[in-house]
């Protein structure tokens, strides 16, 4: 099979060939190239291949967009997932968003949400606050059930009222307890006109 | 040191059904306005929240429900009501009086406000930029003003937590169940003038500083749109509640880090002291303020009261 | 109130969605990839929309496009079970098949093999041309180049392919 003679041996700058072909000359490229072309076999047949490429390239099948990949697209078994913290997390923004936008799925969001509590908060099982993705789901988290409220004696006048709250089982020795703190920082906060509207808040029964 | 009191704040809170009558849309002009109408907005929902950090996602689901001024949340493990500076729990009370900043630090603007739609009601989208970057967008109802959801970004322009009601009910009436009554059992954080720490950090404000709780002084931070407090605890502090957290490199020091759906927890010991952050600010503003707080200590004495603290 | 002169991610997704899937599967040759590519793209979109000022809305997509999808090549490569594009197979191989609809697939499946060998560089430059069908200019927006860069590289990457396709490697 004969080979054709390489191009670049020839003629230098055969990138015009494409440009030609795109519709892409610059002002006066048009009239070198069609001279040359009248001149050059050579250039002639790789003009002739590359649009025969192209050609071929641009007839390719043209393939659908999978309609789940539209924003609007219902998420179903991924809510599930969701729920169980398996999906990717770009997946997981996209059902997330989603979610902030569609009322139909925001409630059955909620129902599947529902019934999930149902079930963790039956005897025996332990309710979480919050779900975590798997990643973090094999850490322990350690919920202290009792708080011990004591005043803080900083040598002021005022009345001080002293609670202390102890429920559930022996309380463990601690030196500190941090589930205070959120309260005594949301407490701060909630004095500041942004709270409730940015900072949301989970409940601070339970400690971090 | 003594503040005068922004808010007069009642000491006998009185349960009582609250009935709010509808709330005309206001021609609310800035941002300032929009919040204090969402704060004496009356609402109720469910809402969920979520945040990412570092490939760590957390999300929740929680009841709230808004009336002057006071939010109640019911968690799967209790009630708790949260506002005027203070928190209601299920096993304790605190109250906490201060001077709010009441306005927003000057690196925030807010872009025109857009008219949209959001759980099939007519609601107002903010978008409060800070430089160039969309820092966080609001969606707020128009017939109520109450927040239907809202986004916050990072420094980089990803999602840092998204939260949004999955239902809603404008002005309910309903009784406070959780509300003590007045003469009840809660603590008082005093005001306290022990801080160490500098009186701003990366454009956050120290507003106030209390002791409390147990021996611990918290300093209260704000820039008015997002805010977090650091609590110095002398000596070595019980890291169990965080064991959900993991280590984490900020600015070249290693911290204990822990994210839940709406705050994050940062805690390290610096020389003798430990510190306890907590705080919805975004993970490049936290960076920004651990720079200006005590760094962790990295004294020889360092691996022997990190792996006290650490185990 | 403001009008909403911004499209909604919906809109871009309807709009420029299917190019979009077409870039990244033409490029990559794989439709998960392909899948993976748009959501990261619409979820870019979503959160850039809100800082985005009006100039040239192709433009600016296209570049989103076109990172979005480097920063999936940088992830793929760390993981080793993608098929690499130097995947050794001979592409003159069957006869032709007599039925006109198998030959048209084989060659469709001859030109996606081969355009997975041509180097990254022009295989993006040929898709954005001849599968996208932008201009040499909005070409040059997208990946950063000059338009005399992208002129070559679409010829260069063209030649390759007709090489690729004519002589099995």
């Amino acid at each position: 099979m004969a080979r054709v003679k390489h191009p670049d041996d020839h003629c230098a700058n055969q990138d015009v060939l494409s440009a030609y072909l795109d519709g892409e000359l610059r002002p006066g490229e048009l009239d070198e190239v069609v001279a040359h072309l009248t001149d050059c076999l050579d250039c002639v047949a790789e003009f002739h291949r590359i649009k025969e490429m192209r050609a071929a390239l641009r007839t390719l099948p043209d393939l659908e967009l999978p309609e789940r990949l539209l924003p609007s697209a219902h998420p179903g078994p991924e809510l599930s997932a969701l729920l169980d913290g398996e999906l990717a997390t770009i997946e997981q923004e996209i059902v997330l968003l989603h979610l902030g936008e569609c009322d139909a799925c925001r409630s059955e969001f909620h129902e599947l949400d529902a019934a999930r509590t149902a079930i963790r908060s039956l005897p025996g099982l332990e309710p979480p606050e919050f779900l975590m993705t798997r990643r973090d789901a094999a850490r322990a988290r350690h919920r202290s059930r009792w708080r011990v409220v004591t005043a803080a004696a900083a040598g002021m006048a005022a009345a001080v009222a002293i609670a202390v709250g102890v429920f559930g089982g022996p309380p463990p020795t601690s030196p500190i307890d941090v589930s205070q703190f959120s309260d005594q920082h949301n407490a701060r906060a909630s004095l500041e006109p942004g709270f409730g509207v940015i900072p949301v808040f989970l409940s601070q029964g339970e400690a971090p | 040191m003594s503040r005068s009191l922004l808010r007069l704040v009642p000491v006998a809170v009185v349960a009582a059904a609250v009935l709010v009558g509808t709330v005309a849309p206001a021609v609310a002009s800035d941002l300032g306005s929009y919040l204090d109408e969402a704060e004496a907005s009356s609402y109720a929902g469910r809402q969920a929240t979520w945040s990412t950090l570092d490939g760590d996602t957390t999300f929740g689901v929680v009841s709230v429900e808004h009336a002057g001024s006071m939010t109640m949340v019911e968690g799967a493990s209790g009630d708790t009501m949260i506002g005027a500076g203070r928190v209601f729990g299920s096993s304790g009370a605190v109250v906490v009086h201060g001077w709010s900043a009441g306005s927003l630090s000057d690196r925030y603007q807010m872009a025109d406000p857009q008219a949209v739609t959001r759980l099939g009601r007519d609601a107002t989208l903010l978008t409060i930029q800070e430089g160039d970057t969309v820092r966080a967008r609001i969606w707020m109802d128009d017939a109520t003003s109450a927040p239907l959801g809202s986004e916050v970004y990072d420094g980089d322009g990803s999602l840092f937590r998204l939260s949004y009601m999955l239902d809603f009910t404008p002005n309910p009436t309903r009784l406070y169940a959780a509300l003590r009554d007045g003469g009840g059992d809660f603590d008082v954080a005093l005001p306290s003038d022990r801080s160490s720490l500098p009186a701003t950090a990366d454009g956050y404000g120290r507003l106030d500083v209390y002791t409390g709780p147990g021996d611990a002084v918290q300093a209260f931070f704000t820039d008015g749109l997002f805010s977090f407090s650091v609590f110095e605890v002398q000596g070595s502090v019980d890291t169990t509640p965080f064991a959900a957290g993991s280590t984490a490199k900020i600015n070249g020091s290693s911290y204990l880090r822990m994210l839940t759906p709406t705050e994050v927890w940062v805690v390290w010991k610096s020389g003798s002291m430990s510190y306890v952050l907590v705080g919805d600010l975004p993970p490049d503003h936290l960076a920004d303020v651990l720079a200006e707080l005590p760094r962790p200590s990295e004294a020889n004495l360092f691996q022997r009261i990190w792996r006290g603290l650490f185990g | 109130m403001a009008e909403e002169l911004v499209p909604t991610w919906e809109d871009v997704a309807r709009r420029y969605g299917r190019k979009i899937y077409n870039f990244a599967y033409r490029l990559t040759g794989n439709p998960d990839d392909a899948a993976d590519l748009v959501q990261d793209v619409l979820l870019r979109v979503r959160k850039g929309l809100a800082a985005y000022t009006p100039g040239s809305f192709d433009g600016w997509l296209w570049r989103i496009t076109r990172n979005a999808f480097l920063d999936g090549v940088r992830r793929r490569q760390r993981r080793p079970t993608s098929p690499l594009p130097e995947d050794e197979r001979n592409l003159a191989l069957a006869s032709p098949s007599p039925d006109e609809v198998l030959a048209s697939v084989r060659l469709s499946e001859d030109i996606q093999s081969a355009l997975l060998k041509v180097p990254l560089d022009f295989r993006e430059c040929v898709v954005l041309c001849d599968i996208v069908g932008l201009t040499y200019e909005e070409i040059a927006e997208a990946v950063e180049a000059p338009v005399g860069t992208v002129r070559s590289r679409i010829h260069r990457g063209r030649r390759m392919l007709r090489e690729l396709l004519t002589w099995p490697v």
